[in-house]
This record gives structure tokens, C-alpha cells and sequence, in this order.
């Protein structure tokens, strides 16, 4: 497996075959016989479901709060565990379970926070079970770190795209605002703030957007593999209700998830988002409060 | 990502202890651990096809809940610990 990245083009021709096409009619019953009328891939129909579900499961959070929320996306979770078992493996199931992070990352970052602790250990509790949860999702499928794109490459690209990160970091904080992380003054204070924004934003957000999320999308939809990891990040920054914003992240994903196929590897992303993330919520505040 | 919803929930946060063990989101997020933590012991016990399977599916959902139980009962302790 180590050999062939599947952010990279696949060899095969995504999910269009008839076994395909077969386990969709058999998951989704009547919906799915009569789906099959229509010109889309079982992939894309499959995609396009799952889609609508955590659009709906979203805008039941931002409509009726947090517990709402919680329980959208825990049923949201429930949901896309019992299908992934029901497709079976293939790369159909790969992308149900790889989606599934979503809804479990919703569920962690509304149920998690509380007054008495400051912002940056939200960011920690929300990140180390969410890359928990990355890391048994890849036991689960017998993925290598090689097939999430934890492979090497060129400095030269990691600079470039860390540097362009860091640019980037500036219009992310003008467009997003101001987030005070609470993590006091002083030298200690400021290190595990960068600690936790380098690991738990620029590595955990990467590793599941670009890793886990665009490499199962690649092996169905091909190009459109970036395009499911932009549309995977822009919903879960839709909470922020700032069109501006949202189109700022969806650009950025765009690049991260060119870079992400162009090389197969995630680390000059993971790089350029820990730059912009460092940059935005770590220095400029302090710098331009 | 987490920013986005901290501005979403920064203001709907339970200010007291009381408050916060009364907290919906916990209460359904440990609801869900234990429907995941049942739902495991049964398919691990059962004699089904694919159990093995359907376990290591369910840990991607029991582990990271577990973790979070951990991270609640301790901002709970936390928020206790003072009014001793």
C-alpha cells in the first residue's frame, strides 16, 4: 500500500461498476431502485445522502443550541456506523466511516467546553479524542499513515506552502475576529497555546480533512476527492455564520487539498494550516490585540 | 473549527456546578457512550458474522466518547473542588 498514495489519481475507475451499483440498491431499498434511474454514480448518490444528513444535523444546531445539536449528530454518527457496516468493505464503506469523524467531532466540540477551562485546552480535550478517533478509524480499514498522506516531501514545498500559511493567518484573523484563547501571559503560557494550535489545529484538521476524508474521496470521485474535503471543511465552519469567512476557509481548503493531491503527502499542509492557525490565534493577537 | 462553535456556545455555557451536571450536551454525549459501550458487549458476546468487525467499528465512536467522559468528569471535579 505504501507504494500508491490515494490522494494521488486512482489506478482503478471510481465506483461506477455494477457490485457498486448492486450494494447501493440493497443498503437503500426502494430509495435506492429508484435512484438507480438516474445518471449518478452510487458513490455520488451515496455522498450526496450523507451530505444532505450533516447539512440538516448542522442546521439543527445552529437553530436549537447545543443538546439539540449533541443529539443530531449523535444519531448523525449512529447512522453512518450501521451503514458503513452495512456496505461491507470497499471503498464506499471507507468513506462512510472516514465521514463519520464529522458528526463525532461535532459531538465533542459541543458537549466538551466549559467555563471554568479556558479556550486552548478546549482545543486539546476536542483534539485528542477527535485524532483517537482518526487514528482507530484507520484500524479499522487497514490503513497505513502512508494512505492518509504522512509521507515525505520536498522542503522546498513544506516552506512554501508553511510561509503562504502564515501570510494567510492575517486575513483569517481581520475576516474571523479576535479569539481569545485564555491561555495567560508570560513564556510557558504562550508555548503550550503554540503546542496545542500547531497539533491540535494544523495536524488534527489536516489529518482529517486531507488525510482521511480526501484520500477516501479520491479513490471514488478522483479530483473530486479535494472537492469532498472542501465541502467536509466548509461545513464544519459553518457554525461560525460569517459568509466572508466561510468563503475564506473554503479557498484555503481548496489550496490545502491541491497541495494534498499534487504530492500525495499532507505535511506541507499540515504545515500551512499550522502557520495560519499559530498566526491567527496565537501572535497576532498578542502582536494586534 | 473549534473556534467557530466556542463562539457558538461561549454564551449558552452552564456558569455554576449546579448548572453544569444539569448540562443536556454531557447527559447525551455519556447516553451515547453507554448505548456504543452496550451495543459492543452484545456484538462481542453474539456469535454474528463480521462481530469482529462491528467491534473495531464501534471503538471508533466508544474510545474518543470514553476520553470525553474523562475530560467531563474532571472539568465537573474542578468546578466542585472550590466550593469544599
Amino acid at each position: 500500500m505504501a507504494d500508491q498514495s490515494t490522494l494521488l489519481p486512482p489506478v482503478a475507475a471510481p465506483g461506477r461498476s455494477a457490485s457498486l451499483d448492486a450494494r447501493f440498491r440493497r443498503t437503500f431499498g426502494p430509495l435506492g431502485r429508484r435512484l438507480q434511474g438516474a445518471s449518478y454514480s452510487p458513490a455520488v448518490r451515496l455522498i450526496a445522502a450523507i451530505g444532505s444528513w450533516l447539512v440538516v444535523a448542522e442546521a439543527i444546531t445552529l437553530a436549537g443550541g447545543a443538546a439539540a445539536g449533541v443529539f443530531a449528530h449523535a444519531i448523525m454518527l449512529l447512522l453512518l456506523l450501521a451503514l458503513s457496516l452495512r456496505l461491507g468493505p470497499g471503498s464506499m464503506q471507507r468513506l462512510t466511516l472516514s465521514v463519520a469523524v464529522l458528526p463525532l467531532v461535532r459531538v465533542l466540540s459541543l458537549a466538551l467546553p466549559a467555563a471554568i477551562v479556558p479556550i486552548v485546552y478546549w482545543y486539546l480535550e476536542i483534539g485528542l479524542a477527535g485524532i483517537e478517533g482518526i487514528l482507530l478509524v484507520m484500524r479499522r480499514l487497514n490503513l497505513s499513515p502512508a494512505d492518509v498522506g504522512l509521507r515525505r516531501t520536498s522542503i522546498a514545498e513544506i516552506a512554501t506552502v508553511g510561509a503562504l500559511g502564515a501570510i494567510l493567518g492575517l486575513p483569517a484573523y481581520l475576516i474571523g475576529g479576535r479569539v481569545d484563547l485564555g491561555h495567560g501571559g508570560g513564556l510557558v503560557g504562550l508555548a503550550i497555546a503554540s503546542a496545542v494550535v500547531v497539533v491540535f489545529v494544523g495536524f488534527f484538521e489536516e489529518l482529517l480533512f486531507r488525510g482521511l476524508i480526501q484520500s477516501a474521496g479520491t479513490v471514488l470521485f478522483s479530483r473530486g476527492g479535494v472537492l469532498l474535503s472542501v465541502g467536509a471543511t466548509v461545513l464544519m465552519y459553518s457554525a461560525s455564520l460569517n459568509p466572508r469567512y466561510i468563503i475564506f476557509v473554503a479557498l484555503v481548503a481548496t489550496f490545502f487539498g491541491i497541495v494534498a493531491r499534487r504530492s500525495g503527502s499532507i505535511v506541507a499542509p499540515v504545515a500551512g494550516h499550522a502557520a495560519l492557525a499559530l498566526v491567527q490565534l496565537v501572535v497576532l493577537p498578542l502582536v494586534a490585540p | 473549527m473549534t473556534s467557530t462553535v466556542s463562539r457558538f456556545v461561549i454564551d449558552t455555557l452552564p456558569q455554576t456546578p449546579g448548572q453544569a451536571l444539569a448540562a443536556a450536551p454531557a447527559g447525551i454525549l455519556v447516553f451515547l457512550l453507554l448505548l456504543v459501550l452496550v451495543a459492543r458487549l452484545l456484538v462481542g458476546v453474539a456469535d454474528v458474522p463480521r462481530g469482529r468487525d462491528a467491534v473495531r467499528t464501534l471503538d471508533v465512536v466508544a474510545v474518543p466518547l470514553f476520553i470525553a467522559l474523562a475530560f467531563i468528569l474532571s472539568t465537573r471535579v474542578l468546578e466542585i473542588l472550590p466550593l469544599g
